[in-house]
């Protein structure tokens, strides 16, 4: 099966290296021919790597030790449903499955656009099989999952069981964790490509803007859901109460998620005013970019990070990769600068346009802030050869205004009109919602809060929120005016009309609800003692009696648990169990954390150890404020992005209006 | 107050200047504006231009103490994000801006080790301890860390030499793509490299007759 899986590697490079060549050739030969023998080869590329995926996962299931990668993240005692997870689980495997998502997403590209966007394929397919060239290369040299042991004589070598799973990766959440990450990485090649081509072509009005529309907006949300669930794993996992740390990896993800954000707004003035040609080109690239090296981050283990499972020599082919991106990106921009000239200009300064300008421009200093914050301690050590660390501290300090800043946007941004925006539309359309936000404001500070960052992020919450639930509700009420619908009719029909605005503003109060979440950090409490049975400990209003502690013996671990009976306010509210669980096959200890969540906060309980000395278990409580709103924003998020991705009735229309004169210019041209 | 004589200053602009000058300032030519020891007062009995110019400084005086208590309004009115640096310092507040050399990757607080089963835990809570114990405030804590474990021990750049730029930078880049963007929107607003509009030819005829027909206008 070890030599199936590289054979599958192996041809699998072989036709990425034939559909980039043949797709560039085509698309400069303007044949048809060469096109779809390119176009046939991305199939096969998929295939190929698709089989040597199975054959990997074969030898995972099966436990097969002969293979070096089986040995090292799998064990025999490992569930079934932690043994799929295994594919991603390290280096190797990660890098097969990242080249596998990229085949996935270029076989779905030649099979969407088999009828339409000719002119452009040739090229896209010449740039998405480019970069799957250098995935399967490194994946066969640097880092071959399918490489077996051997004894040092050279005899095959099969250890009796394997080293076993990280266990922090054992956790729920963490098996569609990477894939959702690697799904929102991976995919931000498909808008890349489609630049290039559009820049190679000349085709650079926005049609290729409306071909990747979707092709961005699906990635961008697997990133956003997929930081989410990380987020989500380090709260339940890593047992330090907290859900962010600004850890270099962590960056790496946030880093294409900003830029992209940054894109998905500034692609709407090209769209609707022919502005930000240049700008937007760059922003695509930015976003890949930063894709390529989060991954380059994530594995090269360049910079020190808690998630540094994964580290060896891949480096140097990452960076020579991403000097290639750059130099090829760089010189295809400046070669076309002629044809990205603005068709318009601006009419006035407090516009829409002007309003997505400075989006984009807190977007893009938030970007360069946390990008200058991870690789800082790699400046600092080439020029004063000191490690400097730039933990959370710094984040927050550069960060958070920022944050606050891009808060307020959310909300002004959609009030301005396109194009000249009246004082009295502006009186108008601010009106209620700073109101609403003033009334906020004055009741929390007279409620007592008083840390200056909470406080605003919470004033801007309900300036934001207020915005957009005006926007539905003012459109709602002109809806049931004008076609007498009742309410509710008026709203999902306002709704379904136009899925991108509207699914667009469920996003941003998916934000708001995310920084409510986030001011919650600034009221955090927390508590640790050494427990026994029967002691006490007082956090906050919650007051914990340890009721039992037991240890147990499964085939994966060994565990200690504590039960802990919780009081608030004097009211019982049952028992919580933290655990810490000892990996027998990894022999690594991980912490189990025993949650009682609510809106208002959660009880958060960890059992970080046993005292070698007495014995007794040592207990951390944190009272963590607003936590659920994280994730509900996360979700309302996702809700708001699916439904900007279903199409709406006035898209429908103009598609059916578009479709032929397009599909003739298209023919003509190949 | 200061409203007011801002109000006052602007209103006797108005009136100080000629309207010709007025006009010649509204065709982009400079506007003279005489010297205030020559000019002539104002005939309608207002202010002479010495009090105008006390008038303004006043004005600018009072704007610029009105923001100041605006922007120092924050601090008085929240305990601030930067509290535990005012505060005494525990363990826990110092051990959030300390690195644990375990080689766990994160703050004191956050090492996911007992101090009984981490060596590097254990010695940087006891220095801390009795750092603590002797009455210094955070910031000599955490120099001292400093001195005995190395700048890696911090877990952000210290504000001084090369790891100033650390702090820097987000600034600089925030305020320059700011500059950035307000360049852009003026310049696409008021397209400044755009090409002067070809002279018409009219006939000289047509001219004369234009401007004598402007000069009965203007008498």
């Amino acid at each position: 099966m070890n030599q199936l899986g590289s054979i599958g590697l192996i041809a699998g490079f072989a036709f990425a290296l034939y559909g980039s060549v043949a797709g560039a050739v085509g698309g400069k030969l303007r044949s048809l021919r060469v096109t779809r023998s390119a176009e046939r080869a991305v199939l096969a590329f998929t295939v190929m790597i698709t089989v040597a995926v199975a054959a990997l996962e074969y030898l995972i299931l099966t436990d097969d030790f002969h293979g070096a990668y089986v040995a090292s993240h799998s064990n025999r005692d490992l569930p079934l449903y932690y043994k799929i997870p295994v594919l991603w689980a390290g280096q190797e495997g990660s890098l097969l499955f990242w080249t596998w998502l990229l085949s996935l997403y270029s076989a779905l590209v030649v099979w969407l656009n088999r009828k339409k966007n000719r002119q452009l394929m040739p090229y896209v397919v010449a740039v998405l099989m480019g970069t799957g060239v250098f995935f399967s290369l490194v994946t066969l040299l640097a880092a071959n999952p399918f490489s077996e042991l051997s004894l040092a004589n050279g005899a095959a070598f099969r250890p009796p069981d394997g080293n076993g799973l990280n266990p922090a990766l054992q956790y729920p959440s963490m098996v569609i964790h990477p894939p959702m990450l690697y799904l929102g990485y991976v995919g931000m090649v498909v808008p890349y490509a489609f630049a290039m081509a559009a820049l190679l072509t000349r085709q650079l009005g926005d049609h290729w803007i409306r071909a990747t529309r979707r092709w961005t907006i699906v990635p961008w949300m697997f990133l956003g859901f997929g930081i989410c669930l990380g987020g989500h794993w380090a709260y339940d996992v890593l047992g330090w109460g907290g859900y962010w740390a600004w850890d270099p990896v962590e960056n790496a993800s946030l880093l294409p998620w900003l830029a992209g954000t940054a894109f998905l707004h500034s692609v709407l003035v090209q769209e609707k005013r022919g502005m930000l040609k240049v700008w937007n080109i760059a922003l695509v690239m930015t976003t890949f970019f930063l894709s390529i090296f989060g991954t380059f981050l994530t594995r090269s283990g360049i910079v020190s990070s808690v998630h540094a499972f994964a580290q060896s020599s891949i480096g140097p082919y990452f960076a020579i990769f991403l000097a290639i991106i750059v130099f090829f990106s760089l010189t295809l921009l400046f070669l076309r600068l002629d044809a990205l000239k603005s068709e318009n200009r601006l009419d006035s300064v407090i516009s829409r346009e002007s309003g997505f300008l400075f989006n984009n421009w807190v977007l893009m200093a938030a970007v360069f802030a946390v990008l200058w914050g991870t690789v800082f301690p790699i400046i600092s050590k080439a020029v004063e050869n000191q490690t400097v660390t730039v933990g959370a501290s710094f984040y927050n300090k550069t960060t958070v205004p920022m944050g606050l800043l891009l808060l307020f946007l959310t909300g002004a941004g959609p009030l301005l009109a396109w194009r000249k925006t009246s004082f009295q539309s502006l009186k108008r359309n601010f009106a209620v919602p700073l109101a609403a936000a003033g009334v906020v404001g004055i009741t929390l500070f007279f409620a007592g809060i008083r840390n200056l960052y909470a406080w605003m992020s919470l004033f801007l919450s309900a300036f934001v929120a207020t915005c957009v639930l005006s926007e539905f509700y003012r459109g709602a009420r002109t809806r049931q005016k004008f076609c007498r619908e009742s309410f509710i009719w008026a709203l999902y029909n306002l709704t379904m009309r136009n899925t991108r605005r509207y699914g667009g503003y469920i996003v941003h109060l998916g934000l708001v609800l995310l920084f409510v979440g986030f001011s919650g950090l600034a009221f955090k409490s927390e508590g640790k003692a050494l427990m026994q049975e029967g002691d006490l400990l007082r956090v906050k209003n919650y007051l914990l009696r340890c009721e039992s502690l037991t240890s147990g013996d499964t085939p994966n671990y060994t565990y200690l648990r504590a039960s802990l009976s919780v009081l608030k306010d004097g009211r019982a509210l049952g028992t919580v169990e933290p655990e810490r669980r000892f990996y027998k096959a990894s022999q690594q200890p991980i912490t189990h954390v025993a949650l009682r969540s609510s809106l208002a906060e959660d009880l958060y309980t960890v059992l970080a150890g046993q005292d070698p000395e007495s014995g007794k278990a040592v207990i951390q409580v944190f009272v963590n404020p607003l936590v659920a709103w994280v994730w509900l924003g996360g979700i309302v998020m996702l809700l708001g992005t699916l439904l900007v991705l279903v199409p709406s009735r006035v898209d429908r229309e103009m598609d059916l209006l578009q479709a032929q004169p397009q599909a003739a210019e298209e023919t003509q041209w190949l | 107050m200061a409203v007011r004589a801002i109000w006052r200053s602007n209103k006797l602009r108005r009136h100080s200047g000629s309207d010709a000058a007025w006009k010649a300032g509204g065709q982009g030519r400079p506007l003279q504006l005489p010297a205030f020891e020559t000019a002539v007062p104002p005939a309608n009995g207002a202010q002479h231009p010495q009090d105008l110019f006390h008038a303004r400084a006043k004005a600018v005086e009072a704007w610029f103490a009105v923001c100041l208590v605006v922007a120092s309004a924050p601090g008085r009115l929240f305990s601030g994000h930067d509290a535990g640096l005012r505060a005494r310092p525990s363990l826990e507040s110092v051990g959030d801006k300390v690195y644990c050399l375990c080689g766990c990757v994160t703050t004191l607080n956050r090492c996911p080790h007992l101090p009984s089963e981490c060596w590097s835990r254990r010695q940087t809570e006891e220095a801390i301890r009795t750092d603590i114990a002797q009455g210094k405030d955070e910031a000599a804590i955490l120099q001292d860390l400093m001195q005995r474990y190395g700048v890696q021990v911090l877990a952000a750049p210290p504000v001084k030499g090369f790891d100033l730029a650390a702090w820097l930078l987000p600034g600089f880049g925030l305020v320059i793509g700011l500059i950035l963007v307000v360049w852009v929107v003026r310049r696409w607003h008021h397209p400044a490299g755009r090409p002067p509009e070809p002279p018409v030819a009219v006939d000289p005829k047509l001219m004369m007759a234009i401007e004598e027909e402007m000069k009965t206008l203007e008498d």
